[in-house]
This record gives structure tokens, C-alpha cells and sequence, in this order.
């Protein structure tokens, strides 16, 4: 309330102040000097009343013992005439009037005739009685003995008007000194409050003038003080703007170094964005606009799991630098992944207050990662797989080798056999030969023809082994020429059978054919398919002591199945499985004793799959074995080829 | 042509015609002779007659040569018995083979009656 009455200005609150205070004081004093003033006039005019009264009393004690009353009267009437007089009277002792002189409006005094009686004061003193502007003063008249009264009213109006001359002088004096003295202290004031304002001006705008200084007033101690500590603040000021300078500078050039670099960005507490330097806006695709005041997490990818943000939030708001690579998406879409320092900043009490992330792209660098990740997995997958294919080939040359040593193995039994077999029939030839050669004088003519039938048999035998070897070979290494021909298989074998049927008949044996009504066309190589049959019947004489062997054809769906069926010997199970191999031959003395080269069968075997086909055995000992072929039949004559038996 | 020296030869051979051959050569150079057509007869017939030499063929079925002349061996009576083992596998793991079983001596066929009358008479005389 005060402070919007009072000015502001200094000078002003002393000029008002001064003001106030004479202004309080000077009318005071005044009135008190006027007061004193106007009592020494009542004084001096009561000591004039008193004076004036003695002076008519003594004179008109002669005129009242006279009884001359006119010259009381006269008396009268010059008293009267003194200034401020209002009526003067003389009464004889009891209170009658003897004489009454008043001043009229005129100012003229005026003599009074009326007798009346006057209250008189009971004692013989001089009274002195005030009241409303008018001094009465009572004197008595003494001669020998007291004798009568003056009266004297006197106007104190005069005295009043003095008194007031008084206070107006006063006044005036008072103001004009009052006017005076404002001046003087303004005068005084003045320069010291320029000073002041001046001090004051300065230290409102030193702000800007850090280093500026201010004449120093050195007629006050206070002024100088003030300048002079203006003067070292400024001076501070400066030098701390230097300093601030320097380290703003410093700082502006790290910041701008890191703009360049890093990826930085300012959060709240809240993880509301308040600053965003250029690369984030770039690297966001967001404009500053878009970013300050929202979430960070507009740039949230959503690769990171929840837990991953509440760990980093667990660490930065209790205080700590946080560090880690982090997924973010661009406004279009783009993943960027970035290596992050966040570092909180804290107030005096500890509590952060804003978070500073800074960021290097490291989305290259990642890309590179996950690309050499990626082919150390598919060059590990290829190593892997190059394992696996060593191993593989390793296991197929162990298996090819193992093949190949058995290979070897029956490579060098075969040769071993097959020179075996090759000497066999050759020893004989080789024996009877020289036996007859070196005997033939002691031999008989039977037993030379016995002997020379032995040679002649070992030779067929020993060409028939060589045939078959050669046809084996021819076959197994694929050079053997087979022309084929459209064959009915039954005709082909009727007529084989034919051949064989003396051979039976001087065993003994009984060959019975079971044949289809009809044909059963083929295209095969006729001369192949003879050797087949011829075997296979050659067989089964040799091994079928007693009883009968029926040669069987039917044509099955799209093949046609021949089967040769002796009563001889039959093959023992174990042995099943290798009659088709090579020099196989059931291992008995009966078996050898007949004979054979050991390669029918394989021959056989060889044949049949070269066409497609399929042989095998069905066999009994003692009961008799089944030997059983497949041709594929020609598919335009399956329909033709009439009933199936 | 006679067996005037009285000496048995055992012949095994599974082939007829070379066992033929054989029994010629045996009995021209005057031994007796007693045939075995396979392993097992030979191994038979060499503990009933108690030959004075025994030729063994090596490829038979039943039992081989070789085992016939190692079971043979391995009877303390027939330590002294010659064994001719006969064969048509003539390689030097069947000449050691032969050794190894107990024979005598080792001849690969086609062999010369000539050069066999030569050394029975040679072992046996």
C-alpha cells in the first residue's frame, strides 16, 4: 500500500519525506513560538491594565474625598482614551458608580450617567479578572483609608490580534524555511543521489557492460564502497564471461563435434523427448516437430523384449550409465540399430531429472555382423555337408574298396579255379597221352582205344570249359552280340527237348513235357535261349538218377515261365543261394564225379537277366530240385498268344 | 607188372579218368594200390590198409587233401607214411600248405606218369 504511494525515486521519498516532516514540525513550532508571543503581549497588556488602573486610582483619591466629580470624569474620559480600553469606571467603596466612561463604536469614549450600583470585590486587593477577550481589572482607591474601586475593562482583542500576527509570521517564516531547507538538502543530496542513480543505472545494465567501469565518488564512504565493489563485480563479471565464454565455446565445439558423430537425443524423467539433434532427425526420418514432446518410443521396433527396457530404465533412473545396442525403427519403416550411452543427469538431491542418450549407427556394422554370422553358419553348414560327403565318400571308397579287395579276392580265386578246372581235364590228356606214348607197344588195342577216348572226352570237355569262360567273359563285360529274333518259346523248346531225348532215354529217365496250347513269342537270341535250355536239361540228366524230368511252359501276365523239374538229387537249403555263382558246384562226390565245368548255371543266370528275366530254384533233397526262368513276353503277341495252360 | 615189392599206394583222386591215370602209373611200376574217390574214403581207407604211401588230390568235396593229410599226421602211426599231395593248384600257398600238413611232396598236376612211376619207385624203394 505504501510502496505504490511512495515514489520510487530516492530523491523523491527525501523531498516527500522532508516535506512531510517540516510540514509536521514547522506549523508546530510556529504555533508554539505564536502562543509564547501571545502570552507575553496578554502579560505586558494586563502589566498596561494594572498600571493604568493605579495610575486612575491614585489621581481620583483626591477628586472622591473632594467630591469633584468632574474631574474624575475628566480623568475618565483621557483613560478612555488609551489604546484597548473598553470601559473604565470608579465606584465608591459600597459599589456606586461615581464615574462611567465607555468607547462607543466610533472609538470615541463616551460618559455614562446612569447611578447604578456594581458589584465590588470584597477584598481590598487589585483583582485581575479575564474572560472572552476581556481583561477586567479591579483597583481599589486609597487615601487615608480605602475609599472607593476602579474598574478597568480592557480589550485583549488587540493583544489577540497581536498573538496572530504572531503565528502567521511564524508560519510564513516556518514555510519559507521549510522551502529552504528542502533545497539545501536536495542541493546536498543531489550529487550524492546521482550518484546513486547513476550506480544504480549501471548495476541494471552492467549485464550487458561486463567489464565497464564507474567513476568512483570519493566523497562518500558508502558511494565509494558501492563503486568500488560495482566496479570489482563488473570487472569479475568480465572475467567470469571470459571464462564462460571460453567454456561455452569449448562446449559448443564438443557438442558440434558430437552432432556430427552421434545420434543424440534429451528425455525427461517421463521419457518425453525435449531436444533432438540433427542426426536423429535424420536417422528417425521424424521431423523435430514430430519428436520433441513425445514418447521415445516412437522409435520402438519391437524387437526387444519388455524386460530389456525395464532393465534399462532400472539402471538409468537409479542413477546409472547405461550402455547396449538397440533396435529402433525409422518413421518409414526402416531398422536401424544403434550402440547407446544414456547417461542421467541429476540434481542436488540425486534424483535424475533428464536422461542424455547418445548414439552410434551401427547398422552396417550389425548388417556385416549378421552376414559374417551368416556364412560362419552356411560355411559351417558347407563344412558340415563337406564332412558329411567325406564321410560319405569315405564310407563309399571303404565299401568300393572293401568291394574291391573282395573283387580281388575272387578275382584270384577265379583265376585260381579257373586254372584248376582248366588242368583238371588237361592232366588226363596230359597222362594218357604219354602213357600211350611211351607204352603203346604193351598196350592192347582196347585199352589204347579206352585211353584215347579219355583224351578225346577231356579235350571236349576242356573246349566246352573255355567256350563257357569265353562266353562268361563276353557277357559280364557286355561284348557278347546278341541277335535277337522274334522266338516261340514253345516251339524253341519242344525242338530242344528233342535233341535230349536219346540222352534220357538210354539214362533210363522219362522227359515229360507239359507245353501250352499255343505260342509264346519272344525276342531273344535264339542260339543264347538253346544254351539255356541245353543247360538246364544237361543238368538235370546228370543229377536225376531215377525217375523223370518234366520241362513246363505257361505264359503269366506279360512273361513266360519255363521250368525244369528233375527226381534227382536236390540241393541242400544252404546251398540255394549259390548254384548260379561261378564253379559252384554242390559240394559232393557225386556231384564231382559227374562233372561239369561249374559255369552252366552262372551262364544261365547271365542270359536270363540280360533279357529281364528272373531264374531261380526250388529244390528238395533226395525229392528233387525246380528250375524255373522268365522271359518278358513280345507285348503285341500277349493277346494272340493263346490260353494260358 | 607185378606188386613183387608188396607195397601199397593209396590213391585219392575225386576225377576218374585221372584217378585211371594214377592207378596205371602205381600199378605199372609194381605196387599195390587201393582207390578212394574223395576225402573222407581216403582218410577211411588209409586207417584200414595202412598204406605205405598215399597220393592225395587237394580239391574234393567232403575233405580236402590237406585236411586228410593233416588228420592223418596228427595219428601217431601214420607219422611215417609218404604222402604225395597231387594238385592242380599248383601256387606257392598251396606248396606251403602242403608242407605245413605234414606231406612229403608236392606235385602239380598235369604231372608226367613218367616223372610219378620215377618217384614212387625213389620213395618207396
Amino acid at each position: 500500500m505504501l510502496q505504490r504511494i511512495l515514489p520510487r525515486r530516492l530523491d523523491r521519498q527525501v523531498m516527500l519525506f522532508v516535506s512531510l516532516l517540516l510540514s509536521l514540525v514547522v506549523p508546530f513550532f510556529a504555533l508554539h513560538e505564536a502562543d509564547k508571543s501571545a502570552e507575553r503581549v496578554v502579560d505586558s497588556t494586563m502589566l498596561q491594565a494594572r498600571a493604568l488602573a493605579e495610575n486612575i486610582s491614585v489621581t481620583s483619591v483626591e477628586h472622591i474625598v473632594t467630591q469633584d466629580f468632574a474631574s474624575t470624569e475628566q480623568l475618565l474620559l483621557r483613560s478612555a482614551r488609551f489604546p484597548g480600553v473598553e470601559q473604565v469606571q470608579v465606584t465608591d467603596i459600597n459599589g456606586r458608580v461615581i464615574g462611567d466612561v465607555f468607547v462607543g463604536q466610533t472609538g470615541e469614549p463616551i460618559l455614562r450617567y446612569e447611578a447604578q450600583l456594581v458589584y465590588v470585590p470584597g477584598e481590598a486587593d487589585s483583582q485581575l479578572k479575564q474572560s472572552a477577550g476581556l481583561l477586567t481589572v479591579w483597583q481599589p482607591i486609597v487615601g487615608a483609608n480605602a475609599v472607593g474601586w476602579v474598574r478597568l475593562s480592557y480589550s485583549l482583542a488587540e493583544a489577540e490580534s497581536i498573538a496572530n500576527q504572531y503565528l502567521h509570521d511564524y508560519m510564513v517564516d516556518g514555510l519559507i524555511m521549510t522551502v529552504m531547507l528542502i533545497a539545501l538538502i536536495l542541493l546536498v543530496m543531489r550529487r550524492p543521489l546521482r550518484v546513486l542513480r547513476d550506480a544504480a543505472t549501471f548495476a541494471g545494465q552492467l549485464k550487458n557492460k561486463h567489464g565497464e567501469k564507474i567513476p568512483i565518488d570519493k566523497r562518500s564512504v558508502e558511494i565509494e564502497q558501492l563503486g568500488t565493489a560495482l566496479n570489482e563485480t563488473s570487472e569479475n563479471l568480465f572475467e567470469q564471461d571470459a571464462v564462460i565464454k571460453q567454456a561455452l565455446k569449448a562446449l559448443n565445439t564438443q557438442k558440434s563435434a558430437m552432432d556430427e558423430h552421434s545420434i543424440v537425443s534429451i528425455t525427461d524423467v517421463g521419457g518425453y523427448i525435449t531436444y533432438a539433434n540433427q542426426k536423429f532427425v535424420d536417422a528417425t526420418g521424424f521431423s523435430r516437430d514430430e519428436l520433441l514432446g513425445k514418447k521415445h518410443d516412437i522409435v520402438k521396433s519391437g524387437f526387444h523384449s519388455k524386460e530389456f527396457f525395464a532393465g534399462m530404465w532400472a539402471t538409468i533412473s537409479s542413477g546409472n550409465v547405461w550402455h547396449g545396442e538397440i533396435l529402433n525403427k525409422s518413421k518409414h519403416g526402416d531398422e536401424v540399430w544403434v550402440n547407446t550411452t544414456i547417461v542421467p543427469f541429476m540434481d542436488e538431491s540425486g534424483v535424475p531429472y533428464e536422461y542424455v542418450a547418445i548414439r552410434t549407427d551401427v547398422t552396417e556394422q550389425k548388417k556385416v555382423e549378421q552376414e559374417l554370422a551368416e556364412k560362419a553358419r552356411s560355411l559351417s553348414q558347407m563344412t558340415d555337408h563337406l564332412e558329411d560327403l567325406v564321410r560319405l565318400r569315405t564310407s563309399e571308397l571303404e565299401q568300393a574298396n572293401i568291394q574291391l579287395q573282395h573283387l580281388n579276392k575272387v578275382k584270384s580265386e577265379f583265376v585260381s579255379v579257373v586254372s584248376h578246372e582248366l588242368r583238371t581235364p588237361l592232366t588226363s590228356i596230359k597222362s594218357f597221352s604219354e602213357i600211350l606214348h611211351d607204352d603203346i607197344e604193351e598196350l592192347d588195342i582196347d585199352s589204347q582205344k579206352h585211353f584215347l577216348s579219355i583224351i578225346n572226352d577231356e579235350s571236349e570237355r576242356l573246349g566246352r570249359l573255355i567256350n563257357d569262360l569265353l562266353d562268361l567273359q563276353k557277357m559280364d563285360s557286355g561284348k557278347m552280340d546278341w541277335n535277337n529274333e522274334r522266338v516261340d518259346m514253345v516251339a524253341l523248346l519242344s525242338a530242344s527237348a528233342e535233341l535230349f531225348s536219346k540222352a534220357y532215354a538210354d539214362k533210363g529217365l522219362q522227359l515229360k513235357l507239359d507245353f501250352i496250347d499255343g505260342e509264346s513269342w519272344v525276342m531273344v537270341d535264339v542260339d543264347r535261349i538253346r544254351q539255356l535250355i541245353t543247360n538246364l536239361l544237361s543238368n538235370a540228366l546228370k543229377f536225376t538218377e531215377t525217375g523223370s524230368v518234366t520241362v513246363a511252359i505257361v505264359n503269366n501276365v506279360g512273361e513266360v515261365e519255363v521250368s525244369v523239374s528233375d527226381t534227382g538229387l536236390g540241393i541242400p537249403e544252404h546251398e540255394i543261394a549259390n548254384v548260379f555263382e561261378h564253379f559252384h558246384q554242390v559240394n559232393s562226390s557225386e556231384t564231382r564225379e559227374i562233372g561239369g565245368s561249374g559255369l552252366g548255371l552262372a551262364i544261365c543266370k547271365d542270359i536270363v537277366e540280360h533279357y529281364s528275366g528272373r531264374i531261380w530254384v526250388e529244390s528238395e533233397l533226395a525229392r528233387g530240385s525246380r528250375f524255373v526262368f522268365t522271359l518278358p513276353l513280345l507285348k503285341d503277341d500277349v493277346g494272340c498268344s493263346g490260353e494260358v495252360a | 607188372m607185378t606188386g613183387s615189392q608188396n607195397k601199397t599206394v593209396l590213391i585219392c583222386d575225386d576225377e576218374a579218368n585221372i584217378r585211371e591215370s594214377i592207378r596205371y602209373v602205381v600199378n605199372k611200376a609194381g605196387f599195390e594200390f587201393v582207390l578212394a574217390i574223395d576225402g573222407v574214403e581216403a582218410y577211411d581207407k588209409a586207417r584200414a590198409v595202412h598204406p605205405d604211401l598215399i597220393l592225395l588230390d587237394v580239391g574234393m568235396p567232403g575233405m580236402t587233401g590237406f585236411e586228410v593229410c593233416n588228420r592223418l599226421r596228427a595219428d601217431a602211426g601214420f607219422k611215417d607214411v609218404k604222402i604225395i599231395i597231387l594238385t592242380a593248384y599248383g601256387q606257392i600257398a598251396d606248396q606251403e600248405r602242403a608242407a605245413e600238413v605234414g606231406a612229403d611232396r608236392f606235385m602239380v598236376k598235369p604231372f608226367s606218369p613218367r616223372d610219378l612211376k620215377q618217384l614212387l619207385c625213389e620213395m618207396l624203394v
